[in-house]
């Protein structure tokens, strides 16, 4: 056996002392709606949906923001220079592409895998952007036992951000899947049902009353959606 | 390949080594000299001095380069051949020249509150042939250093060694040319010269092309009892920068290791520079002044991150600034009898004036946004003193102290939101710095030595970061080191482990594009430097740098920066009485360096390589960068970018890397004349 340089051998040294860079991983995305077809409102109304399709695009998981990120005020406020010597950004994880996701399907969809960076999760976030956005119609009973048809097209373009989710990847130790679950129940439950039927079509729609507020104002809400991690 | 393999073979093959050969008696000619030599009491242990010689022997195609041998400092050459170099010292990101102060014949040559980025540090101007010594000090102890000299300072030396006239032509691999006519008259000294040099390549790889024309002119005599010397420099660089590639699309075949990106950018730089010196040397010190003024145009292209930002006009960026410098420097030093010490001191005045740009660029090349249009006036003045004091034999201290007063008036003519200011008021700010230093060393006239120094290093803000009536905030730095050393006549070795807190770490951010504040931060690292000389004609040098960088407040590892940095050279020299050779072969390990969002880069081994050989009248240079042809990477980033807008627009951050050198041999072949 021949024997090793000292130069080599002393490189090999500092080469072995290398700290290893952040590792990546590839994680199963499923999407799925979280509710029944039918339920029931925290109002007492119970609502039945026919259809509710959601069309969601490139979802992303973001690192908690730490210290080294220093966003703070500077006095060096006008100080120029050329990129790479930058922070980067925040997102931890991300899933790229337009899915129609069926919230009454009982299978979901798997729109294949995200690719992550190692390190903590703090929240996530979904763009919607289709037109519609989200198509949801059925019929709701008031507590009163009154029947009233209706159909929302909500038209965005818009991210749902904040999602919670308080995680930690590791690459040795990859989680099973991560699931984004969209709650049709929480988009309608700002709601109110009793909502006159101003354009007289015999349809609750976005026309009529503040449904067009509520409607899109509960699609965007963060707590529509979760996210979780399956170990 | 094989041709520098083959030089210290060659070498030996010259007769014997003469040393003080007839460049050398040139040299020392009284009436010629004009350079004010060495009055300083005592050095830190920390610093390197190369002459011509050992410069000769040192791999570097650039006078950059040449500040390779500091131990501890690495550059990169992202940006292209014709701007300036990424510097990193001890730990830190001095990013284009911030902790890092470099001087010519005391000319400060960092740019203050530049476009491109505080203490921009551009080289480029400057011939090789006329780079006749350099001094580097690591640390902030010394109180001649003024601004920007955080980390380390250098001084380069001006002057060219050889009389006659010499014609030189050359090529290389990597498909450049090169020629050089310079010409110092019979008689004269270093500092009489005229060189015109021109050098232009496209590069190995794409959007690499470059063309530099270089001339200077200088002359030294006698005025009366005192020496005087006035010398001018110019320089017109236009190239091209191939920017970053992302290293997923290197890995998919999308973009060649040595490709680039159609957003890529360039630039062009143009310099000139002179400097009259009067000195006189007097029974027990001397004096020296310095008046010099220069001016300065640059222009940048780039794009780092393709659509990112922008969307639909694109993330290029023009960036621009025209203006120009002037100042001067009175320095004296007096032995004190009977105290076996000396006194130092000097007087620094330093102005800046000029105009600076930054402009959205399509990819076409049009201007679709104003983001900055400033005129920056700025001014310093600092005094500085030094007292050597040898007590004993055995002892030396040297406290010193420096204070600078800087001003700065800015005038914005356009708004944060690129919408001009209507009857524009400048803005002004000024701020005091008082930076003590202090040496001391233990038994120099020893083969066993010991030294410490302390000192407050500072650098000056940004004069786009000032509001009107602010006490501008200046960035300090305070480096401490011990260190021990023991030198035999032929061999040596000293250890130095050293520590520095920035008071406030300012770092960039691409997105906002601006210095960020990051609060207090320290480097604590250790360096070997080892040197044996075998032979006479060998000279082999090694040297292990570890630094480390952190944030105080929440200890993350600065960015950037490396934490271990290696290199071994060896050089030769021959000379006898028709000719004389050189060569040096340095190797090079660049350990990871930790870069944002927990990624480390990929370390290093480069070997690079130089000769020189001049036989009667002819002379032979031959570069080699990258003799083991390895593929290493140069810059390295990571952030979110978006190239190809063929795909969905990732935000995830993503590294991006600048080739590093392949390898490549220049040959110049030249011709001396009387």
């Amino acid at each position: 056996m021949s024997r090793m340089h000292p130069c080599a051998w002393a490189l090999a040294v500092l080469a072995s002392c290398s700290p290893e860079s952040r590792g990546s991983l590839q994680i199963p995305v499923h999407l799925a709606g979280s509710d029944p077809a039918t339920f029931v409102g925290s109002d007492g109304a119970e609502v039945r949906l026919d259809r509710a399709l959601l069309v969601l695009s490139d979802l992303r998981l973001e690192s908690p923001p730490t210290v080294a990120r220093l966003r703070l005020p500077s006095p060096l406020r006008s100080a120029w220079a050329h990129p790479g010597h930058d922070f980067s950004g925040d997102t931890a994880c991300e899933l790229l592409g337009t899915w129609e996701l069926d919230l009454l399907s009982d299978s979901g969809l798997d729109p294949g895998n995200a690719t992550c960076l190692e390190g903590d999760l703090a929240t996530g976030r979904v763009r919607l952007s289709a037109e519609p956005a989200l198509d949801l119609a059925g019929e709701v009973t008031l507590e009163g036992g009154e029947k009233r048809s209706f159909h929302f097209e909500v038209f965005l373009d818009e991210e749902v951000a904040g999602i919670p989710i308080e995680a930690r990847l590791d690459a040795d130790a990859p989680p099973a899947l991560l699931d984004l679950a969209a709650s049709p129940a929480t988009m309608l439950s700002w709601s109110d049902w009793s909502t006159e039927d101003e354009d007289q079509d015999g349809l609750l729609t976005l026309s009529d009353g503040a449904l067009g507020n509520t409607v899109p104002f509960g699609v965007v809400s963060t707590a529509s959606f979760t996210l979780d991690l399956d170990e | 390949m094989v041709v520098p393999s083959l030089l210290p073979g060659l070498l030996l093959l010259l007769p014997p080594a003469v040393r003080g050969e007839e460049r050398d008696e040139t040299e020392k000619a009284p009436d010629a000299e004009v350079v004010v030599e060495d009055r300083r009491v005592s050095e830190s242990l920390a610093q390197v001095s190369l002459d011509r010689d050992a410069l000769e022997a040192f791999p570097a195609s650039s006078a950059d380069e040449m500040l390779k041998a500091m131990p501890g400092l690495h550059l990169s050459a992202h940006g292209g051949h014709g701007k300036a170099y990424q510097y990193f010292v001890r730990g830190f990101d001095a990013v284009h020249g911030s902790d890092l102060a470099v001087s010519l014949e005391g000319i400060p040559l960092n740019e203050v509150s530049h476009i491109h980025g505080q203490g921009y540090l551009d080289l480029h101007f400057l011939p090789t042939v006329l780079v006749r010594g350099l001094d580097l000090w690591r640390g902030s102890s010394r109180p001649e250093a003024g601004d920007f000299a955080l980390a380390a300072s250098a001084e380069l030396h001006l002057g060219l060694a050889d009389p006659g006239l010499l014609v030189q032509v050359g090529g290389g691999t990597d498909r450049s040319g090169h020629g050089l006519v310079a010409w110092r008259p019979a008689g004269g000294g270093p500092t009489d010269f005229a060189v015109a040099e021109g050098e232009a390549g496209e590069g190995v790889g794409d959007r690499r092309a470059f063309r530099e024309v270089r001339l200077a002119g200088g002359k030294g005599g006698w005025l009366g009892p005192a020496r005087v010397r006035a010398f001018a420099l110019a320089s017109d660089n236009t190239f091209e920068s191939p920017g970053v590639v992302r290293e997923d699309d290197v890995g998919s075949g999308e973009v060649d290791f040595y490709g680039a990106y159609p957003e890529a950018g360039g630039g062009r730089s143009s310099r000139l520079l002179a400097g009259v010196e009067v000195a006189r040397s007097l029974e027990a010190g001397g004096w020296q002044f310095l008046g010099w003024g220069g001016l300065k145009a640059l222009e940048l292209r780039r794009n780092f991150t393709g659509y990112a930002q922008y969307a639909d006009h694109g993330d290029g960026v023009l960036q621009a600034q025209e203006g120009g410098a002037a100042g001067l420097r009175l320095r004296g030093w007096r032995h004190l009898e009977g105290v076996g010490s000396i006194l130092e001191g000097g007087v620094d005045v330093r102005g800046d004036r000029f105009d600076q740009w930054e402009q959205g660029l399509e990819p076409d090349g049009t201007i679709w946004a104003e983001r900055v249009d400033a005129r920056v006036s700025q001014g310093s003045a600092g005094a500085w003193a030094d007292l050597g004091l040898d007590p004993w034999p055995w002892l030396s201290v040297e406290p010193g102290v420096r204070a600078e007063a800087l001003a700065i008036r800015l005038l914005r003519r356009i708004d944060d939101l690129g919408t001009p200011v209507l009857n524009p008021r400048p803005a002004h700010a000024w701020a005091p710095v008082l930076c003590p230093k202090a040496r001391l060393s233990l038994f120099g006239d020893r083969p066993w030595s010991a030294f410490a120094t302390w000192g407050r290093g500072f650098r000056s803000p940004e004069a786009r970061g000032v509001e009107d009536g602010d006490r501008a905030p200046v960035a300090t730095a305070d480096t401490a080191e011990l260190g021990v050393r023991w030198a035999a006549p032929d061999a040596s070795v000293t250890l130095v482990g050293f520590h520095t807190i920035v008071s406030n770490e300012i770092v960039f951010d691409h997105a906002a594009a601006r210095f960020l504040s990051s609060g207090a931060t320290r480097r604590l690292g250790g360096e070997v430097v080892a040197s044996l000389e075998p032979f006479r004609f060998l000279r082999v040098e090694t040297e292990v740098t570890w630094a480390d960088g952190r944030t105080l407040a929440s200890g993350e590892a600065l960015p950037y920066a490396p934490r271990w940095l290696a290199s071994t050279g060896l050089y030769a020299r021959r000379a006898g009485a028709e000719g004389r050779a050189t060569c040096g072969l340095r190797g090079w390990f660049l350990g990871p360096r930790p870069l944002p969002e927990g990624f480390y880069s990929h370390p290093a081994f480069v070997v690079d390589a130089t000769g020189h050989a001049e036989w009667r009248r002819w002379v032979l240079d031959v570069d080699v960068d990258n003799l083991l042809g390895t593929r290493w990477r140069d810059g390295e980033f990571v952030y979110p970018s978006w190239f190809d807008r063929s795909r969905p627009e990732s935000e995830l951050p993503a590294l991006h890397v600048t080739a590093g050198d392949p390898f490549a041999i220049r040959i110049a072949v030249g011709r001396r004349f009387s």
